[in-house]
Parts: structure tokens; C-alpha cells; sequence
């Protein structure tokens, strides 16, 4: 049974991440179904969703220049691609950090989003009850 | 909500649909969805940077939950098209893919448990039998409906805040 959950847990991240095995952590001998890269996105982002409230309070918009998502971006695809033209061969240090940092920044610009939509569908809820 | 006009919504939709079902389709434009359905983002932000435009020409009030919903609908959307897309080449190309998944699940598993091994058995009787998988197709699109309509969502959710902010439009509920 757990070789069949593990088959598809596999398969449902096959189109989000390249999966391939040198590029990949690894637990209990197991490996990650996503690159370290993408692993660190993910925590990235978990730890700036973390980070935001204590930065910004709960102060709606508050988010920092994009300078700081675009340079991390830049620095992202700087590692991909010297690593690909053989110039600068990018390790799993590089990967990581790269990911990380994007996760961590593109939390500060999605989050106050996601606190607005819910407070609009709060409010939307709220003016259908009434309405009704 | 009510004063939108349904043409701009369905544009943008069909907008974000087009451009993250050409960049899932293409080979090596397909590659950006390697990255955390990249491609599904940025089609998604083009989308909803339409719709914010329009809307500010025509001077309509602008809300998170519109840019929302045109991602998660442009999402949905791509997802059915590119499962289409995918059946249609698999059935043109009549080759059963599943040595090439046993392979890569070799890589994955340092040992090939039996159950494995049964399922993909059956996985590829069932590409000798029909020419396609019923049972990947169906994992395939409810894969790409809640990761397209997921990311989707998250691109029109970032389009909306950096838009929005560029023009520092007070949000008032």
C-alpha cells in the first residue's frame, strides 16, 4: 500500500519538478518528489508566511519594493543558467539557497493578497446573509 | 461585482487559458513548468494584468477576488485543454510510455517493490489494450486541475498585489 501512495505522490509532482535523483534530498533513504531546489521554495515561502506578520504586522499591502523579487528571480535563473552553459556548475548549497530566497520574498507579495481576498470574501458572505 | 462586464472577465480568462496551455504544450517552453508551474503563473498574471488594465480604462472597481477567480478559472481551463492535448499525442504516437516509468521509478525506489511492479503492469496492459491509459488520464487531469487552478490562483493573487500597489489603490471593504 505505501509503495502505491508513494507511486502516486510521485506522479502528482512529476509536472511540477524534474525529480531527478542527484539534485534531490533524501530521508531515510528515500528521496524527496521534488529537487532541493523546489523543497526549498516551498520552505521558503513557509517561513516567509511565518516572518510576514512579525515584518509587517497585519497592515494590508504592506509588502517590500519588487526590486527584492526580481533580483531574487535574476539571482534564481543566474544559477540555472551558468550552471547549464557549464561556466559556473551551481551544488546543492546554491540551489537551495536560490530557491529559498524566492520562496521567502514571493511570500511578502502573495500574502497580503491572500489576507485581502479573504477579508473581500468574508464580506461578500456577510452581504449575501444580509441580503437574504 | 455586479458592474463588471462579463466579456473583460472571459477575455482575461480565455487570455490566461491560451498562454499557459501553448507554455504546458510546447517542448521546451514546458520546461518553465518544471519550476513550480511557472508557466502557469506568468499565463495567469498576463490574464489578470489584462483584466486590471481594461478595468481601470473603463474605470471599474477593482477587487483581490476577481484576479482570484480569473486564475483559478484560466487554471482549470489550461488543465482540461493540455489533458486533451496529452491524450491526443499519446494516442497519435501509439508507443507505451511505461518502460520509460519503470526506468525512472527504478531510480526513485532502491528496491522495486511486487506492488509496484503489479500496478505498472496493469498500467501497461492498459496502453497494449487501448492505446492510452484510462487510469493516468484521469491522475493526469485531476493532477492539473488542482495544480494549475492552485497556481493559477497564487499568479492572479501576485498580479493583483503588484499591480494594486504600483498605483497605491487604498482597499476599502
Amino acid at each position: 500500500m505505501g509503495g502505491k501512495i508513494s507511486f502516486w505522490i510521485y506522479e502528482f509532482f512529476g509536472p511540477l519538478c524534474h525529480q531527478e535523483s542527484d539534485r534531490c534530498f533524501f530521508i531515510f533513504g528515500n528521496k524527496y518528489a521534488v529537487c532541493s531546489r523546489c523543497f526549498s521554495v516551498y520552505t521558503g515561502f513557509f517561513a516567509g508566511t511565518l516572518l510576514y506578520p512579525m515584518i509587517f504586522g497585519r497592515k494590508l499591502l504592506k509588502m517590500p519594493g519588487l526590486i527584492f523579487f526580481i533580483t531574487a528571480v535574476v539571482l534564481l535563473i543566474a544559477d540555472v543558467l551558468f550552471d547549464y552553459l557549464n561556466y559556473f556548475p551551481n551544488t546543492f548549497l546554491s540551489r537551495s539557497i536560490s530557491g529559498g530566497v524566492v520562496g521567502l520574498i514571493s511570500a511578502f507579495y502573495i500574502v497580503p493578497g491572500l489576507m485581502i481576498f479573504v477579508l473581500e470574501m468574508y464580506y461578500y458572505i456577510e452581504d449575501f446573509k444580509t441580503r437574504k | 461585482m455586479t458592474n463588471k462586464e462579463p466579456n473583460l472577465k472571459l477575455n482575461s480568462v480565455l487570455i490566461s487559458a491560451t498562454l499557459i496551455t501553448v507554455i504546458s504544450v510546447f517542448p521546451v517552453l514546458n520546461l518553465l513548468n518544471l519550476f513550480l508551474c511557472a508557466g502557469v503563473i506568468i499565463g495567469s498574471f498576463t490574464g489578470v494584468s489584462y483584466y486590471i488594465k481594461n478595468s481601470r480604462q473603463r474605470n471599474l472597481s477593482l477587487e483581490f477576488k476577481d484576479g482570484a477567480i480569473i486564475g483559478v478559472l484560466g487554471g482549470v481551463l489550461s488543465a482540461i485543454l493540455v489533458s486533451i492535448i496529452t491524450l491526443v499525442i499519446t494516442l497519435l504516437a501509439k508507443e507505451n510510455p511505461m518502460a520509460q516509468v519503470k526506468e525512472m521509478m527504478g531510480s526513485i525506489f532502491s528496491m522495486e517493490t511486487p506492488e509496484i511492479n503489479n500496478m505498472m503492469n496493469k498500467l501497461s496492459d492498459e496502453f497494449d489494450t487501448y492505446g492510452f491509459s484510462p487510469t493516468i488520464s484521469i491522475i493526469t487531469l485531476i493532477t492539473y486541475l488542482i495544480t494549475y487552478s492552485l497556481f493559477g490562483f497564487l499568479g492572479g493573487i501576485f498580479a493583483y498585489s503588484v499591480k494594486i500597489r504600483n498605483k497605491n489603490t487604498k482597499f476599502n471593504p
